[in-house]
C-alpha cells in the first residue's frame, strides 16, 4: 500500500497546489534530515528510468504512513558500525540506512559524503548523501522488502478490470510475485530487471493512466468526505439554532399566558397557546424541509440500528442485550412522587441532616419503589386506585 | 424419626459425593459429586458447623437464603440442601471454571466481542439480582463462574443482602477490596445497588487489561490507587462525599483521561467504563440502564457463549494433595493474584445480622 498512499498524496497535493514537502514532518533537524525529506517527496521516482547511470536501482528505505508522521526505529543498543559510537556515548545518535542497506550514523554520513558520491565503506557501492533514509523496521530485511514491494506496486498497478478474464489476471499477479521474489532474494537480478524494464516500456501509458485514476479516486473520496462533513455541521448548527429559538419562544409564550390568566382572560390564554402550537408545528416542518432527505434518512437509520430496545429498531438481531422481562408487575402501578407515611425514620432519611445518605448513594425513591413492588407482587393484585 | 429427618435422608441419598476439589476460606469443602439417578455432575459444598463458634456460618445461611429464591440463567442454581451429622451440604450446579482463571490464562486471547459477551452476561444476572431487591456485594472475577457451555454465572452469595430499609445501616466491610467502590471505602452505611455496578466496571477493565485495575494493598491504599487512576473526586462530580463517616481528604490527584488505557475496547467501551466508574453512586447507571448502553449493541456483536475462550483441562476438578487441604489457600506462595473476600465479624449474633 505505501505506493498507493504516496501516489494519493502526490495527487492531492498537485491538485490543491501545495508543495509536497511542505506539511511533512522531518525526523531530524540537521542538514541531512532536510535532504531526506525532499528525497522522500520524490522517493518513488528514483529508479533506473529516472536516474539511470551506474548506481543501479536504489531501493529507498524508510516508510511513511498515511498520517505523514515519520516513525523511526531506534534502540538502546544502537552502535554505528563505522565509527563505533554507541547510544551511551551519544544519546542523540541517529542511524540512517543506505540504499545498499548498511547503517551508519549521521556524523559518519556527513564526514564521508559531504564532498560528493563515495563508495559505501561496507560494500563499496557508490552512494550519495541524499540517498540515506531513516530506518522504520528493526529488521533491515523487512525494510528492504517493503521498499522493493513499493517499487513493484508502483510499476505493476494493473487492475482486474484491465484483463480479459480471471486467468490472465492471476498469471499477471503470479509473474509480478515471481519477479518480486527474485529481487528480494537476489536471484537472476539482471534478467529480472530486464524483464521489468521491458514490461515498463511496453506499458508506459497504461501505468501512467492507472496511477492517474487511483489519485483521482482518492481525491474524490476526500472531497466527498469534506462535503459530507460540512453538510453535517451546517445541519447541527441549524438544529441548535432552532432549539434555542424554540426555548426562547416557549418562555415568551409562557409569560404571555400567565399574564392573560392573571387578568382573568382564560379564552385569550387558550388562544395564545393554540397560536403558539401552530407556529411551532410550522417551524418544525420548515426545519424538516431544510434537511436534505437522504441525510435525514441516514440519521434516522443510524439511530435505529444502535438501539434494539427501541420500537423502530431495524438493525440486525442482537442476541445478548437484555430483553426486559415479559409483563412483570411494573405496569400494575405507577410510583408516586412521595409517600408520606408518618413513620419517623422515613423523615430522617428524607431530611438526611448529616448528608451521609446522599454520598453513599442510597436512594429513597428506589426504596419506595422496591416496597411498592414487593407489596404488589406479594398480593398479586393491582393496587387500589386513587389512594 | 420425624418427617424432616426422613426427608433429609432421602435428599442426602440422591447425591453421591466425589473427590475433594477445593477448600474455601470459610472452611467449606467442595466436592465434585454426581446425582445418583442421572449421573449429572454437581458441586457439593460442605459447611462444617462444628468449627464455628456461633453455630452455623452466616455466609452459608445467606447463600441458602438467596439462592433458594433466585433463578436465572446467569446465576448459579442451588439444587438441594441436606445435612449429614453436624454438617450442612449445599448441592450446587457444577461449573468448570471461573472468570479469574480465564483472565489469568495468558494463552487465551480475548477479543472485544468476548469481553462484551462476559460483561453482558454478568450484567444480566446482576440485573435480575437487583430487580429482586438483593445486593450481591462480592462481585469479582473469582465469583463469576463459567459453565462448560460458556455461560457465565454469578456465584457466592455469602455477602449478599436485601436492599437496605430506610434508616437501617448496612456494613461497609463488603466487596473484595480491589472491586470496592470509594463510598464503601469511606465507610458509607447507606448505599445502594450502585456498589455492584462499580465492581462490574472494575471487572470490565480487568478483562481488557488482564490485570486487576485497582489493586490496593490496604483500604487507604485502595482509595489512593483509585484516585491516582481517575483523579480525586470533587463536590461537583460526587455531591456529599465529604460527609461520609470515614471521610479523610486524600490530596488532590489530577484528573487524567484514564480511559485512554482501555482504548482497545473502542469508543463505546470507554464510555461504558466511564459510566460504570462514576464516583457519584447516584450517577452510576443501574444494571438495567447499563444493559441498554450502546456498547452492547454496536459492532462487534457479543460472542455467542459457546465460542468464548476457555482454559484447557488443567483447571478441571482434580483430587487435592493431602497438604493442600489443611485450610490454607491453594494459591499461597509467589505473587498474590487473588484478593480475598472480606470476612464478616463472627462475634455478633448471627440471627440478628441475618435478618437485620
Amino acid at each position: 500500500m505505501p505506493s498507493a498512499g504516496a501516489a494519493a498524496k502526490k495527487g492531492i497535493f498537485s491538485a490543491r497546489g501545495i508543495k509536497p514537502s511542505a506539511p511533512r514532518k522531518s525526523g531530524g533537524a540537521s542538514g541531512s534530515g532536510s535532504g531526506i525529506a525532499s528525497g522522500s517527496g520524490s522517493g518513488s521516482r528514483i529508479g533506473p528510468s529516472a536516474k539511470g547511470g551506474d548506481e543501479g536501482y536504489l531501493y529507498l528505505a524508510g516508510v511513511k504512513d498515511g498520517s505523514k508522521r515519520v516513525s523511526e526505529f531506534s534502540s538502546e543498543q544502537d552502535v554505528c558500525p563505522i565509527c563505533h559510537t554507541d547510544r551511551q556515548f551519544n544519546p542523540t545518535l541517529r542511524l540512517l540506512v543506505s540504499p545498499c542497506y548498511h547503517r551508519m550514523c549521521e556524523s559518519c554520513i556527513d564526514r564521508l559524503f559531504t564532498l560528493g558520491p563515495e563508495p559505501c565503506p561496507t560494500c563499496g557501492r557508490v552512494l550519495r548523501k541524499a540517498n540515506f533514509q531513516h530506518q522504520t523496521f528493526e529488521d533491515l530485511r523487512v525494510e528492504r522488502e517493503v521498499s522493493v514491494r513499493r517499487r513493484m506496486a508502483e510499476t505493476f498497478n494493473k487492475r482486474e478490470s484491465d484483463f480479459e478474464n480471471m486467468r490472465e489476471y492471476d498469471d499477471y499477479l503470479e509473474n509480478v510475485e515471481n519477479w518480486t521474489f527474485n529481487l528480494l532474494n537476489e536471484i537472476d537480478v539482471e534478467a529480472t530487471e530486464k524483464a521489468i524494464a521491458s514490461y515498463t516500456r511496453s506499458n508506459t501509458s497504461l501505468i501512467a493512466s492507472n496511477k492517474e485514476r487511483l489519485a483521482l479516486e482518492l481525491l474524490s473520496q476526500a472531497e466527498r468526505d469534506e462535503v459530507d462533513k460540512r453538510g453535517r455541521e451546517e445541519r447541527v448548527r441549524m438544529i441548535e439554532e432552532a432549539g434555542r429559538f424554540e426555548r426562547a419562544e416557549e418562555e415568551r409564550v409562557k409569560v404571555e399566558i400567565i399574564d392573560a390568566l392573571g387578568k382573568g382572560l382564560v379564552a385569550k390564554a387558550e388562544e395564545v397557546r393554540g397560536r403558539h402550537e401552530l407556529a411551532k408545528q410550522h417551524r418544525a416542518a420548515t426545519l424538516a424541509k431544510a434537511m436534505p432527505a437522504n441525510q435525514a434518512k441516514d440519521e434516522a437509520k443510524e439511530e435505529n440500528t444502535t438501539d434494539p430496545l427501541a420500537d423502530d429498531y431495524t438493525g440486525p438481531y442482537v442476541a445478548i442485550p437484555y430483553n426486559p422481562p415479559e409483563g412483570g408487575y411494573r405496569d400494575w402501578y405507577s410510583p408516586k412522587e412521595e409517600y408520606v407515611d408518618g413513620r419517623s425514620w422515613v423523615v430522617w432519611v428524607k431530611e438526611d441532616r448529616e448528608g451521609k445518605v446522599r454520598g453513599g448513594g442510597w436512594d429513597l425513591k428506589t426504596f419506595w419503589n422496591n416496597e411498592v413492588e414487593a407489596g404488589v407482587i406479594s398480593l398479586g393484585l393491582e393496587p387500589l386506585k386513587g389512594l | 424419626m420425624d418427617l424432616a429427618a426422613v426427608q433429609n435422608t432421602q435428599r442426602a441419598e440422591r447425591w453421591d459425593k466425589g473427590i475433594k476439589i477445593g477448600e474455601g476460606t470459610f472452611a467449606n469443602v467442595y466436592k465434585a459429586g454426581k446425582e445418583k439417578a442421572t449421573g449429572r455432575t454437581v458441586a457439593i459444598k460442605k459447611i462444617k458447623v462444628g468449627e464455628m463458634k456461633d453455630g452455623l456460618d452466616m455466609t452459608a445461611l445467606r447463600e441458602v437464603k438467596f439462592l433458594q429464591e433466585l433463578h436465572h440463567p446467569n446465576i448459579i442454581s442451588l439444587l438441594d440442601v441436606f445435612s449429614v451429622k453436624q454438617n450442612i451440604n449445599l448441592v450446587l450446579e457444577f461449573l468448570d471454571t471461573d472468570l479469574e482463571a480465564v483472565i489469568r490464562d495468558k494463552s487465551l486471547i480475548f477479543q472485544n466481542a468476548d469481553i462484551k459477551s462476559w460483561t453482558a452476561m454478568s450484567l444480566r444476572g446482576l440485573e435480575y439480582i437487583h430487580r429482586s431487591g438483593v445486593l450481591h456485594r462480592d462481585l469479582k472475577p473469582n465469583n463469576l463462574l463459567i459453565a462448560s457451555n460458556g455461560d457465565l454465572k454469578i456465584a457466592d452469595f455469602g455477602l449478599a443482602r436485601e436492599f437496605g430499609d430506610a434508616g437501617s445501616k448496612m456494613t461497609c466491610q463488603v466487596i473484595t477490596r480491589w472491586y470496592r467502590p470509594p463510598e464503601l471505602l469511606w465507610g458509607s452505611r447507606h448505599y445502594s445497588a450502585a456498589v455492584d455496578m462499580w465492581s462490574i466496571g472494575t471487572i470490565f477493565i480487568e478483562l481488557i487489561l488482564r490485570v486487576p485495575f485497582l489493586s490496593g494493598e490496604s483500604d487507604i491504599d485502595q482509595l489512593k490507587k483509585t484516585f491516582h487512576a481517575m483523579g480525586s473526586p470533587t463536590e461537583e462530580d460526587w455531591p456529599g462525599h465529604t460527609k461520609l463517616p470515614d471521610y479523610h481528604e486524600i490530596p488532590g490527584y489530577p484528573k487524567n483521561p484514564w480511559w485512554n488505557m482501555i482504548q482497545s475496547i473502542g469508543r463505546d467501551g470507554q464510555e461504558f467504563a466511564r459510566e460504570l466508574l462514576r464516583y457519584d453512586p447516584m450517577a452510576r447507571p443501574a444494571a438495567r440502564e447499563a444493559l441498554a448502553h450502546g456498547f452492547f449493541t454496536s459492532l462487534p456483536r457479543p460472542t455467542p457463549s459457546l465460542n468464548l475462550p476457555k482454559p484447557l483441562a488443567e483447571l478441571r476438578p482434580r483430587a487435592l494433595a493431602p497438604d493442600e487441604t489443611r485450610g490454607k489457600p491453594l494459591t499461597s506462595g509467589g505473587t498474590k493474584r487473588k484478593a480475598e473476600s472480606p470476612t464478616v465479624e463472627r462475634h455478633r449474633s448471627v440471627a440478628r445480622k441475618l435478618f437485620a
